[in-house]
Parts: structure tokens; C-alpha cells; sequence
């Protein structure tokens, strides 16, 4: 009777029902897409800062991360890659040579990051290849051929076919020059990385460099990423003491610790929205039920007790939530899934982006059933959490008191 | 029902303090047709509203049989009020979002009456009260005569044990009033309900077997 009498209220007060059902439905819609578009922001940070270079996990020696000199190398790269050989989850993998050089043109000297690459792996483990904008990319055959980043070039105001001089040290700290002709120029969209890399075949800079059977670090990649951390720790045991294995998670950790200080500002952000709904549905439920004070004394007068009209007053509101907020879930995860299918793209987006570390341009959004969950799970709550207070006061008066309201 | 000692203090150890009802004795037998009557502020509205346990007594005590209502708590007392007590109030007090029908079915359905058993019970009064026709209206769609035939169809519905009237007939014209005195004393007579009303109508007094008068709050008259 009191679920009847709460479906027959909700109709007879249409312009409540109306407006809670509607801010329900667009606040959870909100809500999904707003969280799905944090999401994918972060996931597409993540994918640029580690699909186009980083990897999804490193195998170096103890003490690398934090110095990254010549005195942590792999001293023997072959026994790694007969390891990394020997796990069946690890789908890929590549040994990375970097130092510091200085690169020169004519009048023009720059400092760059130098990395010795095994070019023919190096183009399924990262990005290097597909960000090829001029010229061609590395063979694992190549000399004398170095691939620059476009701001790199830019600086050193060079292009396809134009000569460098490279100074660096070797690892017996002995200067180390040679002249290489630009092969290709890549543009990946970070700014800091296009301005300050440069790329040349591994074996070719181990002759100069005296790092024969070294590396700085093994990238891999892993027949599934998204469990690199599981893996990484898997390595990490049977690895010599020497050596640690590190996923993504651990060798971006700052980028990580950015993406939670984001989330956690959104939060905030959207907190004030959710708690200005949360206080307009309030005041309708509010002004509602003190438009209806005399029927609830009268339902008491005639024997309801406090504890059924809170179930009424809150039968009433579960109802309209329920259906508004699945309705707002239906509509938010349909759009969440409609843009990670179609993204939409904004031609230059990419340049707006590139501060934040993303590469694309296309706004990201990211589909999880999961989130979408908890996302209209919360929703719920704060909406039936509105309630409480006009039940709380409009119990307060006495019977007599609530048939005599005006 | 007895009451014992009956008083009510508003706002109690205030410049605004009322004595409303001042030691009040009472004892009503079962299937009377009692009016509580006295000018207006007399008490009679609150004695009424203590009787059904809309309000507390500040203190005494009322007995049922040999239920001691005054020591209920609210819920008991609100659970006591579905079971055995029908209110008729002045200002009609339907349920503007249910039917007629809906209305007058409304507390057997709380009290999980067989809908067979609810249907025809609405249409014994229904024929009684004259009301077949407006069924199916809601409250709004009906004249205030017709709204306060309804509330005493819901009233007396459940068949409680006592009908508590308050003012029934302050806003019916008198042919109305006298229609629904009838069919009160008839449901009165018919199933043994008892019946006690609080009204200074002079036609409500006519049809009552027995009249309290109370003024400034106490009993003056009884008879």
C-alpha cells in the first residue's frame, strides 16, 4: 500500500518528479562521461609517455634509475637476453644504449640525448618508427646514420642528408667523435623528447663508445601490459641480485603520482557540482513534502508511524532515482562507449595537449563497466542521502501539529 | 474507556502556558453516541485528540478494556489508532491522490484485509452512505458534503471499536449535516460502534444520547 501510495505521489507531483528525474539522469550522465574523459586523459598519458618510448617495463641494474651512468650498466647483455629469452610472457624485448653527447652543425651545438637502438625490435616496442616525418628510419645495418628528433633538427638547423658531429664519452670516460648523416627526422608530439633525442644503430655506437655486451637497460614488452606490474614483479625474483625489473608504473612513477593529484583535484572539482544537486534536490524533496504536511499528518492520524511515512518519504525518491539514475547510466555509458569507438578529433588539439603529455588529437575517453558502476552507485547514494534531512524535520512535528500546517 | 485525571498543559512553565484540560473523569461505554460539546477553546477538540492519541496528555491516564493507552508509545499508540479507532475530521482530510474507493479501503489495506473482503466492504457503504457513484473520482472531483461521506465510509471501514468525529458537519450545509448525522447513527446502531464526537452544532447535540459540556477545560454538564 505505501509503495502504491508513493508511485500515485510521484505522478501527482509532476514538476518535482520532473526536475529531480532530469537532474538525476543528467548529473549521473555527467558524471560518467566526465570521469570517463579523466580516465582516458590518464590512460592516454600513460599510453604516449609509454608506447612511444618508455615501454612497459625495464630490466637495469641496481642503482640505475637513480644515476644513470656509465657504473650501473648491464655489464653482460647477452646473459639478460637469454633470460628475457626464456619467459613466455615476455613477447619483446631490446637492449637501449644512452648517453649524453654533444651534437654540432656549423656554428650550432646542442646537447642531446643519444640512444644506441637495435632499429628492426625497436619499431614494435615503441613509437620511433610510425613517428618517422622525413626521411627514413633506421636498418640494423646503418653506420654512420643517426634519426633526430624535428625540434632537434630544428635547432641544430639541419636536415635529410646534412652532417653532425657527435661528442660524447666513451666508457672508459676517453672522448668519443664521429660524424653521422641525418637518415630521418620523427616527430612523437613531446616536445622535450623531439627537441632532445637522437637515435643510431646500437652496434654501431658500441664500436665508438667501447659498450660491446652493454646496455643501459632491456625494454620489454609483455604478451599482456596491463599486467606489466605482475610480471615486472615475476622477473624481479629470479633475476640476478644485480639486476630489478621495473614497469611502467614504477619508472613513471612521478608521471603516476600527477595522474592521482588530477583525479583527485577532479574529485574536488566535481564534488562542489554534486553537492549543489545534491542540495537542489533536497530543497524540491524539501518543499515538497512541506507542501504535503497535512496528508502525512493525516497518514499518521490514521495510524502510519513515523517509520512509515520515512519509508513512504523515501520510496517516493528511491523510485525516481532508481529510474532516472539508470536511465542517466544508460545515456552516460552509451555516450562513454560511442567516444572511445569514435573520438572526437579536433585538427591542432594536439598542441593544446602536448603540456599534459598526450599525444593526439583526439579528446580520449575511456569505457569501463566498471567505473560506470561505482560512478552511478555514488550517484545514487548522494541522491537518496538527500532525504534524510526534510524526513528528519517534517517527523518532528507532532500529528496535530502536521494537520494544522498551513 | 476510561479516563482518569485527565490534563493537558500547552506550552507548560511559559508566559504562554494554557490549561487546556484541567482533571478531567470520564467513562465511555461501549456503542455510545456521545458529543463533547462547549464553546470554542472549552477543550473539547483536545479531549478528543487525547482520546485518539493524536496528542499526550500531561497527565492521567486512559484506559481501554484494560489497556492503559496513555502508556503506549508513539508507534504502539499509532499501530492501536489502525486497529481500532476512526477519525471523521472537520476539513474532510482525504487523500487527494487516491480514489474515493482507494480512500475508504485505504486502512483495511494496511491492516492486509482480503481485497475480496475490501471490495465488498466498499460497496456496503458505498449504498449506505450513498456515495456508488463517485467510486472512481478523486477527492477534488467531489463536493465537500460528498468528501465527508467519504471520510466516514473510511472511518468506520475496518469497523474499529470507536469513531472520533471532530467537527464533522462545521463546513456542510444542513441538509448535509443531517444526512450525515443519519447515516453516523445508523452505523452506530447497525454495528455497535462507539461514537463520540466534539461539536457545538445544535443538530449534532438533537441526535446525541449523551452530551458533555466542557468549559475553561473541565467537565460542567454530563448527561
Amino acid at each position: 500500500m505505501l509503495y502504491s501510495l508513493a508511485i500515485k505521489n510521484i505522478l501527482a507531483s509532476k514538476s518535482r518528479t520532473l526536475t529531480i528525474f532530469l537532474l538525476s539522469m543528467f548529473t549521473t550522465a555527467f558524471f560518467i562521461v566526465y570521469v570517463a574523459y579523466t580516465d582516458g586523459s590518464h590512460e592516454q598519458m600513460i599510453k604516449s609517455s609509454v608506447e612511444i618510448y618508455t615501454g612497459y617495463a625495464h630490466i637495469n641494474t641496481k642503482g640505475y634509475q637513480e644515476e644513470s651512468d656509465y657504473d650501473h650498466l648491464i655489464e653482460d647483455a647477452k646473459q639478460v637476453e637469454t633470460f628475457l629469452k626464456q619467459k613466455p610472457f615476455v613477447s619483446n624485448f631490446s637492449p637501449r644504449f644512452e648517453t649524453y653527447v654533444l651534437l654540432s652543425q656549423k656554428e650550432k651545438t646542442v646537447g642531446s640525448m643519444l640512444s644506441g637502438i637495435i632499429p628492426s625490435r625497436e619499431s614494435s616496442l615503441s613509437r620511433l618508427k610510425s613517428a618517422l616525418i622525413k626521411g627514413s628510419y633506421l636498418e640494423d645495418n646503418d653506420t654512420r646514420a643517426i634519426y633526430l628528433g624535428s625540434d632537434l633538427a630544428k635547432r641544430l638547423s639541419v636536415d635529410v642528408g646534412d652532417e653532425i658531429a657527435m661528442i660524447g664519452s666513451s666508457l672508459d670516460y676517453s672522448t668519443a667523435a664521429d660524424l653521422f648523416v641525418v637518415k630521418g627526422i620523427f616527430r612523437t608530439g613531446l616536445f622535450d623528447f623531439d627537441l632532445s633525442s637522437a637515435f643510431v644503430n646500437k652496434d654501431y655506437l658500441d664500436s665508438i663508445m667501447m659498450s660491446e655486451n652493454k646496455a643501459s637497460y632491456f625494454v620489454l614488452d609483455f604478451d599482456d601490459n596491463q599486467a606489466a606490474d605482475s610480471y615486472t614483479k615475476i622477473l624481479s625474483k629470479s633475476l640476478p641480485s644485480s639486476y630489478e625489473a621495473l614497469s611502467w608504473q614504477a619508472l613513471l612513477s612521478a608521471l603516476v603520482q600527477l595522474m592521482q593529484v588530477d583525479s583527485l583535484f577532479g574529485y574536488i572539482s566535481i564534488s562542489v557540482f554534486f553537492i549543489v544537486i545534491f542540495f537542489v534536490i533536497m530543497i524540491f524533496s524539501y518543499v515538497n513534502i512541506y507542501s504535503r504536511v497535512r496528508q502525512i499528518g493525516l497518514l499518521r492520524a490514521l495510524g502510519l508511524t513515523s517509520k512509515d511515512i520515512r519509508i513512504l518519504l523515501f520510496n517516493e525518491l528511491l523510485i525516481i532515482t532508481l529510474v532516472s539514475v539508470s536511465l542517466g547510466a544508460v545515456i552516460g555509458a552509451a555516450a562513454t562507449y560511442y567516444l572511445e569507438v569514435y573520438p572526437i578529433t579536433i585538427s591542432g588539439l594536439a598542441d593544446t595537449y602536448k603540456e599534459y603529455g598526450i599525444v593526439s588529437d583526439t579528446i580520449p575517453t575511456h569505457f569501463d563497466a566498471f567505473t560506470i558502476a561505482w560512478n552511478t552507485f555514488s550517484i545514487f547514494i548522494l541522491n537518496l542521502s538527500s532525504i534524510f534531512y526534510p524526513i528528519y524535520k517534517i517527523n518532528k512535528l507532532s500529528v496535530t501539529e502536521a494537520m494544522r500546517y498551513v | 474507556m476510561k479516563l482518569i485525571n485527565i490534563s493537558k498543559t500547552f506550552f507548560p512553565d511559559s508566559p504562554k502556558e494554557v490549561k487546556a484540560l484541567v482533571n478531567i473523569n470520564l467513562t465511555f461505554e461501549e456503542g455510545e453516541f456521545t458529543t463533547l460539546s462547549g464553546e470554542s477553546g472549552s477543550g473539547k477538540t483536545t479531549l478528543l485528540n487525547i482520546i485518539g492519541g493524536l496528542e499526550r496528555a500531561s497527565s492521567g491516564s486512559i484506559f481501554l478494556d484494560n489497556l492503559e493507552l496513555t502508556a503506549l508509545s508513539d508507534e504502539q499508540m499509532a499501530d492501536f489508532r489502525l486497529r481500532h479507532i476512526g477519525f471523521v475530521f472537520q476539513a474532510y482530510n482525504l487523500i487527494s491522490v487516491l480514489t474515493v474507493r482507494e480512500n475508504i479501503g485505504f486502512i483495511m489495506k494496511l491492516l492486509r484485509f482480503d481485497e475480496v473482503e475490501i471490495d465488498s466492504r466498499i460497496d456496503e457503504l458505498a449504498v449506505i452512505l450513498q456515495i456508488e457513484d463517485i467510486l472512481d473520482k478523486f477527492p477534488g472531483q467531489i463536493s465537500g458534503g460528498q468528501q465527508q461521506r467519504v471520510a466516514v465510509a473510511r472511518a468506520v471501514a475496518s469497523r474499529p471499536k470507536l469513531i472520533l468525529a471532530d467537527e464533522p458537519t462545521a463546513n456542510l450545509d444542513s441538509k448535509n449535516s443531517e444526512r450525515l448525522m443519519h447515516m453516523l447513527r445508523t452505523l452506530n446502531e447497525k454495528e455497535h460502534v462507539t461514537v463520540i464526537f466534539a461539536s457545538h452544532d445544535r443538530y449534532v447535540l438533537d441526535q446525541s444520547r449523551r452530551i458533555i459540556v466542557l468549559e475553561d477545560g473541565a467537565v460542567i454538564e454530563d448527561h
